[in-house]
């Protein structure tokens, strides 16, 4: 097991690299820098090009491409993300700062959707054929087809216009202020988690259904045992397997839904420090941020992998 | 403590604190009426607003007071305490220093911790009009165009926190300011400053300017956001990016990056009883939509620039109040200097006139909006007549047949192709009227093609003149005269990329006539010459737009357009009965 | 059906055969998957009314009418008008022509790309494969919406652009999926290579994978028109798709200032119903196609 992890983990590392290369030649190859954002409004006489040379040489990228790149690889094996363009600070505080918020959406939506799909995946499968589980199926289709900016825009808006209601705009965290903070998160969390609650329902309908296929589950019934009891001991074990897995490969999903998310609620979060830092072109932070990300995606899908070799015996990796 | 003793702690200080309000009431009596009403330097006085007395005794006549001479005042008795939530229209913040950025958004969060010299208010009772009002100075007069004299305002300090922990704020803090935006190598506000010449302290109470040339743009830009006072300490210390300690109202406590900002009240303030609210924040959010909801659910204090529909729907709230004024509309159809086409005035004068201002207003806002010449409608005083501007002898009425004839005699009755460059990261501005555009050109045969770019790389562009054909851009918005800056060769937003050497003079000639009439009618004649050879350039309008803010929020009204800054906020209240 | 002892016409018998056999399939195909044909109905329709747009739709898609903006439906205009008065509900015809035609070029694209890397990876193995394979674990440990964006940002937004970033973000699963199909194909083939003496050539090899990858190809076909609808959509929305004056469903409902939804709810409503109209029918086509064409599940 141990040389499985490291060996996994080993594989990091060329992942990584080229998540990092990828990113880092493709935002220096698109036209405009940060300085040029910096010069942008005001009155009056403007800015002259020795001053936009002067901040070009402070921040480096005056060189050319690849002499960054090196520059920037160096620091990076020394464990340096850099500093933010924007504001100078370490690019990881800002990423410590707004890294648990993401997370804290992430994991709401992942409760939502988890706790109503095991519950409604349940009821269609063992409602099978009905109309009860037509409607299911169809309704958690219908979830996941919807585009998350439009339902989550419609909940900020709408209720501002007819009830004078909207979540508030400005974070607090958990914390501080939890009233604030679940205000402003739900609605999020229940956009980004019911397009995911529309992916696991049915999941866990069809592998639950594949279960009580099964030969022991039949005998269950033939021996007259109570459903919920054939249900939780047998049944839901089982099933719960390949709803682990898919809760792992949708991670990245998730963490690409939550930049339209936070973006629609107004959370700062990675997504929008994301997207900030494609428009601001804040090249370290961009690096910086892809870096977490992927890792988180690689940790989780690692996880995963174990998790599942774990609940079923049948499979073992390493 | 005995019971005694503290009853005598407690009269002491009752004592001492009546006694700071008759020194302050004093030295305000013989600042006296030194408050120009109107932009531009003037000799010494010129009448004042009135204090506008509550008629309450005490503490709150005191307030009504200061504001009555400090800032404008509106009927009510002041209120003490509470928190502000504010959500500016601007870009995201990069970071706090006043000096790096020319965007708005800094500038606005700055002007509550920092001072400057002066402070521009809209008028109370016409947002159009703009009154100066004292602040680190609190007269001012000009011996001769190029030598402006400053009288500072006495025992001022920087707030008390670090660096500086409350230690007075001396002339040499205000000199090594704008020197600091004059002459640092990173400083965007630079070439506000070209004509200034050297700064002098003939005494700690006077700042004394000298210029190499007379120029109005620098003596309202330091009523702007041109020169925030900043303690050295603080440059040579922690610096500025993440960090602001001034001698502004509000001390700032902490920024969260894309979130808030958040200010705790000033109690050493120079002004007692400024400000009013304990807390304020100043909210960052991106989306217009998010502003609005925002707006309607009491989570904010107001929104500027709010279309005719958003005015109309909240019209019957009685939460809300409105203030309708003239916002210029800063995009602009610029065409490039470079491309040959365009050499020949015909074929620009086609192109203007095959556009109708009445178009664009109606797309952007509506259709409430007024014909916009170069300089905006938005200070009174400066701008063409509405009547004069539609006039047969400019170019920006709409008038089909005569672009097709121009077009013809200039040789292109069959059109051209082209492209129009637009930004697509604001398309509640950018997008539509791009589109109308393109249409608008297809008639008279110029077949463009549309192409967006975001934020970043379509400042480049316009910047570099990097484009083909026309680029539908950003002009200036500034004070009145710095519209014709931007037809400078090197103006900031000269995004035509025009270069001619008899307009630069005459725009300096405009630029340097220090008597205000005199320079009102001299801009106005270059206006005229300009709109007569479409000089590369058509602006089409100013738009009616709406300030739409809480009715417990009292005395609040839009920053000025011509500065950015929401000092305003020092001098609210909130009233909720 | 009753058992009748009724003579056999001939001539009914003759007619029975041929095509009406194979409408009789599909009824009866439509009866067991009522959802699927309801789905597929709809994209029939939506394709049709698409390709067909000129015809059927009441003025052009940039036909600017600026007596007429903002208005909410009325008869002339059944879906009301944008801010430049152009017709909303031609707007959203026309609009599916770029999500369809969009998420149709991407996926075409990306299923190109991923079943050739996945042919060559999945036969030639070793270095090639190792190297490949981490390029498609970088390419699904970012998020593809992020993916996307980046892609845009350097390319320009150009239908071109978006349908490139919208095909490369199909290709990682696309590989996965034709590579392992390789791989299980490869493994059988060497028993009775190695009993011949030969490796299996690359023509054999692909004769048995390509069987096997039609099915979940299909299917996933279906499923990624979905995704890629809603991530071009979603790239509008964000001011990164396709450019104007070009109608998009996404981009008719990214923040556009005075339609804010705040104001003009219609306008903010139908564009949305009909991404999610879409994108639910490729997802039930996708679902109905898998259970007809996957024996596992065909119980």
């Amino acid at each position: 097991m141990r040389a499985y992890l490291i060996r996994r983990m080993l594989l990091f590392v060329p992942v990584l690299v080229l998540v990092y290369t990828f990113v880092f030649v493709l935002i220096r190859i698109v036209p405009g820098d940060i300085v040029n954002l910096m010069m942008e409004g005001g009155s009056g006489r403007g800015t002259s090009a020795a001053t936009a040379a002067e901040l070009r040489h402070e921040l480096g990228i005056d060189k050319s491409i690849q002499q960054q790149y090196a520059i920037q690889l160096q620091h990076l094996l020394r464990g340096d993300l850099g500093r933010s363009f924007r504001n100078g600070r370490p690019v990881t505080a800002e990423i410590g700062r707004r890294l648990p918020i993401t997370l804290e959406l992430a994991a709401l939506a992942i409760v939502i959707a988890l706790g109503s799909a095991l519950v409604i995946g349940s009821l269609a499968a063992l409602r099978h054929d009905t109309g009860i589980d037509r409607t299911i199926s169809v309704l958690s289709i219908v979830a996941l087809s919807v585009p998350a900016f439009w339902t989550g825009t419609l909940i900020v808006v709408l209720p501002a216009r007819f009830w004078g209601y909207s979540p508030p705009f400005t974070f607090s965290s958990l914390i501080e202020d939890p009233t604030q903070n679940l205000q402003q998160m739900l609605p999020a969390a229940l956009t980004l988690g019911a397009i995911f609650a529309g992916v696991l329902t049915r999941y866990v309908r069809s592998s639950l259904l594949e279960v009580l296929r099964q030969d022991y589950i039949r005998t269950a019934w033939a021996k007259g045992l109570r459903e919920r009891i054939v249900l939780t001991h047998h049944g839901l074990r089982n099933a719960f397997i390949p709803v682990i897995t898919v809760v792992g490969l949708q991670v990245s999903g998730l963490l690409g839904g939550a930049v339209i998310t936070e973006r629609v609620f107004n959370l700062p979060g990675m997504g929008t420090l994301t997207i900030t830092a494609i428009n601001q072109r804040d090249y370290p932070q961009l690096e910086a941020n892809v870096l977490v990300l992927a890792f988180i995606v690689l940790v989780v899908n690692l996880f995963v992998d174990i998790a599942y070799g774990w609940l079923d015996p049948r499979i073992r990796v390493g | 403590m005995t019971e005694g003793t503290s009853v005598y702690w407690e009269t002491f200080a009752r004592r001492t604190l009546s006694r700071r309000r008759a020194l302050t009431g004093a030295a305000l009596a013989t600042a006296g009426a030194a408050v120009a009403v109107a932009c531009g330097p003037r000799s010494k006085g010129g009448g004042g607003q009135t204090a506008r007395s509550s008629g309450a005794a005490g503490s709150d006549a005191a307030a009504a007071a200061i504001i009555g001479k400090e800032w404008n005042t509106s009927p009510g008795t002041p209120k003490y305490g509470g928190s502000i939530s504010h959500a500016p229209t601007a870009p995201p913040l990069a970071n706090l220093d006043p000096i790096l950025s020319a965007s708005a958004m800094v500038h606005q969060v700055a002007s509550n911790a920092y001072s400057k010299l002066m402070r521009v208010s809209r008028k109370n009772d016409d947002l159009n009009t703009q009154v100066l009002y004292p602040d680190l100075a609190t007269s001012w007069e000009t011996a001769s165009p190029t030598t402006w004299t400053f009288h500072l305002r006495p025992g001022v300090k920087f707030q008390n926190v670090p660096p500086t922990n409350g230690r007075p704020l001396t002339a040499e803090d205000i000199k090594y300011s704008i020197l600091r935006s004059g002459t640092d190598k990173t400083s965007q506000l630079r070439g506000g400053f070209v004509n200034l010449d050297t700064i002098e302290i003939p005494d700690p109470q006077t700042l004394t300017l000298k210029l190499k040339r007379f120029d109005s743009l620098l003596f309202n830009n330091l009523a702007g956001h041109y020169a925030w006072v900043v303690p050295h300490e603080l440059v040579e210390g922690p610096g500025l990016k993440n960090n602001m300690v001034g001698s502004g109202p509000f001390i700032f406590q902490n920024w969260e990056q894309d979130s808030q900002l958040t200010f705790k009240k000033n109690p050493d303030y120079y002004l007692k009883g400024i400000p009013f609210v304990d807390e304020l924040k100043i909210l960052q959010i991106g989306s217009q939509d998010d502003r609005i909801a925002a707006l309607r659910s009491d989570r904010v204090l107001s929104q500027d620039q709010m279309f005719p529909s958003v005015y109309n729907s909240v019209k019957g709230d009685s939460h809300l109040q409105s203030q309708k004024y003239i916002v210029v509309s800063p995009r602009v159809l610029f065409m490039n200097y470079k491309e040959p086409l365009f050499q020949d005035d015909r074929v620009r004068k086609a192109i203007s006139l095959a556009i109708d201002p009445n178009a664009i207003i109606k797309i952007e806002n509506e259709g409430e909006g007024l014909w916009r010449g170069v300089i905006s409608n938005q200070i009174a005083g400066w701008s063409l007549s509405q009547d004069e501007l539609k006039s047969k002898d400019y170019f920006l009425r709409q008038d089909v047949t005569e672009a097709k004839q121009l077009m013809a005699a200039a040789g292109h009755a069959d059109g051209f192709q082209s492209e129009l460059l637009y930004n697509t990261s604001y398309p509640d501005f950018y997008k539509n009227n791009a589109q109308y555009l393109q249409q608008a050109l297809a008639a008279i045969n110029i077949k463009v093609n549309l192409v967006g770019q975001e934020q970043t790389a379509f400042r480049k562009n316009q910047d570099d003149h990097n484009y083909k054909g026309f680029i539908y851009g950003l002009d200036g918005e500034g004070f009145s005269e710095a519209y014709l800056l931007d037809y400078r060769s090197d103006g900031p937003k000269n995004g035509s990329g025009i270069s001619m050497k008899s307009l630069d003079d005459q725009i300096d000639q405009v630029l340097t006539t220090p008597d205000e009439t005199e320079r009102k009618a001299k801009a106005k004649d270059l206006t005229r010459q300009i709109l007569k050879q479409v000089l590369w350039k058509v602006e089409f309008d100013d738009d009616l737009q709406y300030v739409i803010s809480q009715s417990w929020g009292k005395n609040w009204m839009a920053p000025s357009p011509q500065v950015y800054n929401t000092t305003g906020l020092a001098f609210t209240w909130i009233d909720k009965s | 059906m009753a058992i009748t002892a009724a003579p056999l016409d001939k001539s009914l018998a003759s007619r029975e055969v041929g095509r009406p056999a194979r409408i009789m399939r599909l009824r009866r195909m439509a009866q067991q998957k009522p959802l699927g044909a309801i789905a597929a109905t709809l994209l029939m329709l939506v394709t049709v009314l698409a390709l067909a747009a000129p015809h059927v739709t009441p003025s052009r898609y940039d036909h600017q009418d600026l007596t007429a903006t903002l208005e909410g439906p009325t008869r002339g205009h059944m879906l009301g008008t944008d801010e430049l008065g152009r017709d909303s509900f031609s707007r959203i015809v026309y609009g599916a022509r770029v999500s369809l035609g969009v998420g149709l070029a991407a996926v075409v694209l990306g299923l190109a790309i991923g079943i050739t890397t996945g042919l060559i990876c999945g036969y030639a193995g070793g270095v090639t494969d190792l190297a490949a394979q981490r390029v498609m674990d970088a390419m699904l440990a970012m998020p593809l919406l992020l993916t996307a964006m980046v892609i845009v940002t350097v390319l320009g937004a150009s239908v071109r652009s978006v349908i490139i970033a919208l095909g490369v973000t199909v290709v990682p699963g696309v590989n996965r999926v034709v590579r392992g199909s390789v791989l299980g194909v490869k493994a059988s083939l060497y028993v009775d290579a190695a009993r011949a003496l030969g490796a299996p050539s690359f023509r054999i090899v692909l004769r048995h994978v390509l069987p096997n990858i039609l099915a979940p190809i299909i299917v996933a076909a279906s499923v990624t028109m979905g995704f890629a609808i809603i991530t071009e959509a979603s790239l509008s929305f964000l001011g990164m798709g396709v450019p104007p004056p070009f109608p998009t469903w996404g981009g008719m409902l990214g923040s556009s200032g005075i339609s804010g939804f705040a104001q003009q709810p219609w306008l903010a409503i139908f564009p949305g119903v009909a991404i999610s109209a879409v994108v639910l029918a490729f997802n039930l086509l996708g679902d109905t196609l898998r259970d007809l064409l996957d024996p596992r599940l065909r119980s």
